[in-house]
């Protein structure tokens, strides 16, 4: 009697262990972080991926423009369908956002990063000063943020390398989202500053690019952008701060921008509950799809079957060894 | 009369071809009994390591769970931390599972029962591999887990040096069993053999390890069984390491000192080879001795 019940518990907490990993694994509210504010970051650590789902290059060629392709936005063989990209997020940090940190990790591309640092030191012949202490001198605004560090590969249709295409990835979130138009203005001013500089025409880089609020919004989902929860009222608090045009339409499910390249179109960004992006889709002004990427599941289906197997094998002949002892007594 | 003896005769042919039959079974299905036998024994040892074995992947998930607990960058820098204490669990489960084995049969005073069908050393083989079987079972669980884990956080599919460490890590349960079987050779008790076991695979290579590689820094210690563990994480590397890369160096006042990380894997396979074949030889020769 006791070697019975004992046998149940053993197996009953086996059971409750494996109940408990289920859900300690699945995506969905993995891990919220109340913030003391009115916003939420309900994103988890782990693999995103966006896949091409459509691309009619002849419609781009017509409707966006005929030398920017999708790539020019996406980095890696995003022209190719079924070409995906990962994302895989590794940690975020409770923090505030200096000015370098905005400038250096999440606006400027990193060659030019590279570039400026270079001409910034000795070596380079001191043509200009770009370096924490004096970018953080001249702009001490540090909105309270999120940190997210990822890793992120870039888009292929092959087999992704063991290391990543770039892993220092860093988004910053501010916790209120109209400080975006902060660093937006933070940078405007730096870059026209230094645009100006003549240390920096000595450079021979080319001249760093001003951002209105819209194209600020635009290189932010370019970047990938993440936001936190409640997502409308974000979007609606980032794009009223940053000050974005009538372009720009926040929807229960994210964003919708129209754009000008040679025709007018429109591009409809999509956000999952957690804040990360889940799609993109560029239509022209008649609804026809351009371009189509759209999240990849594929990942969770070979989950959901490995633990099928998984508890087929283990726990099958724990069932059928109870059922043979019954039949015995 | 004629018809009776005829009927013996066919009754003694049959059980001479039944007899003869069962000589060329005698091998196999009743070792295949102990097997079954001996699995069906141990399995409450079975179930408490894979429960185990599911509370230290939680732990692992939960410790992923704080955010500021930042994940490896690539799939196979996670398995290597998520194998952190596979050789801990690995030594005490060789213990617990083999430390039984031979000296079990002395405890009770089995071992001098004799079998009609089955060869006693057969009888330890047979207990050797079904407890050998749910211990790899053990072990096959939490790769299985910590696969699951890097499917999700880094997508499919496996890379291929996963299974390069899993057999690795097989290979490593052979040989710490083949050193706790010939412990249990020997050892009067099953108590004693296990905390014998333990304390030597656990500590004393440990110690002696320091020790040699305090008084000669230059000096691998590729004798120890400990030492050869290392592999079981370090086939995860990408880029192997080789050379000087598989130590690293202080100084200290004076002193230099040097820790190793891993063997080289060819190194580490022979000497593995070397404890399994010398420690089933003396493991069978001490059971011959104590049968005497």
């Amino acid at each position: 009697m006791m070697r019975k019940k004992m046998n149940k518990s053993l197996i009953g907490l086996f059971c409750l262990s494996i109940i408990l990993l289920g859900n300690c694994v699945s995506s969905h509210g993995l891990m919220e972080i109340s913030t003391g504010t009115t916003y939420e970051l309900k994103i988890s650590k782990g693999m995103t991926s966006l896949q091409v789902k459509s691309y009619d290059e002849t419609k781009w060629k017509a409707t966006v423009s005929s030398t920017s392709l999708p790539n020019s936005s996406f980095d890696g063989d995003a022209n190719i369908v079924n070409a995906r990209n990962k994302v895989i997020i590794n940690a975020w940090f409770d923090n505030g956002t200096t000015a370098w940190e905005g400038f250096t990790q999440f606006i400027l591309p990193y060659t030019t990063v590279m570039a400026l640092s270079i001409f910034g030191t000795k070596a380079g012949g001191n043509l200009i000063k770009f370096n924490e202490s004096v970018v953080n001198g001249n702009y001490t605004s540090q909105p309270l943020s999120w940190e997210v560090t990822a890793n992120e590969w870039y888009y292929n249709n092959t087999e992704f390398y063991e290391t990543s295409n770039n892993p220092m990835k860093v988004f910053p979130i501010f916790k209120t989202p109209s400080n975006y138009k902060i660093l937006m203005d933070d940078y405007n001013n730096w870059s026209n500053t230094m645009n100006k500089d003549p240390g920096f025409a000595f450079t021979g880089l080319p001249a760093l690019p001003n951002y209105t609020a819209d194209e600020f919004l635009w290189l932010m989902i370019e970047r990938g952008m993440i936001i936190a929860s409640p997502n409308k009222q974000y979007l609606t608090g980032l794009t009223s701060g940053l000050g974005c045009s009538t372009n720009v339409v926040v929807s229960e499910t994210g964003l919708s921008i129209t754009k000008t390249g040679i025709a007018s179109y429109v591009v409809e960004v999509t956000f999952k509950e957690d804040g990360i992006i889940s799609s993109f889709v560029f239509k022209d002004l008649s609804g026809n799809i351009l371009y189509n990427l759209e999240l990849d599941n594929s990942n969770l289906v070979i989950i959901y079957i490995m633990i099928g197997v998984g508890l087929g094998i283990f726990i099958l002949p724990i069932i059928l060894q109870i059922r043979s002892k019954k039949k015995r007594k | 009369m004629q018809k009776s003896t005829e009927k013996l005769s066919e009754k003694s042919l049959e059980k001479s071809s039944e007899e003869s039959n069962d000589t060329t079974t005698l091998g196999i299905k009743p070792m295949l009994y102990t097997i079954v036998f001996e699995m069906k024994k141990n399995r409450k040892k079975f179930y408490v390591f894979s429960i185990m074995v599911i509370l230290l992947n939680v732990l692992q998930i939960v410790l992923t769970m704080i955010p500021e607990f930042g994940i490896a960058s690539t799939q196979t820098g996670y398995i290597s931390s998520g194998l952190s204490f596979m050789s801990m669990l690995m030594v005490f489960g060789v213990c617990f599972f083999f430390g039984g084995i031979i000296c079990s049969e002395f405890s009770t005073h089995t071992g001098y029962i004799t079998f009609p069908k089955l060869n006693k050393y057969k009888l330890i083989v047979g207990k050797y591999i079904g407890n050998l079987i749910l211990f790899i079972g053990v072990i096959a669980l939490y790769y299985f887990i910590i696969a699951l884990q890097a499917i999700y956080f880094y997508g499919a599919p496996l890379n291929i040096r996963f299974y390069y460490s899993f057999f690795m890590a097989v290979f490593y349960i052979l040989a710490i069993s083949s050193f706790v079987t010939m412990i249990s050779s020997f050892m009067r008790s099953i108590p004693m053999a296990v905390i014998s076991s333990l304390l030597i695979l656990m500590m004393v290579f440990g110690i002696v390890d320091q020790i040699v590689v305090m008084l000669n820094p230059d000096f691998e210690p590729i004798y120890s069984i400990e030492y050869m563990s290392r592999l079981i994480t370090s086939v995860l590397a990408k880029d192997f390491p080789v050379g000087a890369d598989r130590y690293t160096e202080f100084n200290m006042r004076g002193f230099s000192f040097r820790m190793w990380n891993t063997p080289s894997i060819e190194v580490g396979i022979t000497v593995l080879l070397i404890y399994m074949s010398v420690c089933f030889t003396l493991a069978a020769l001490f059971f011959k001795r104590r049968q005497l």
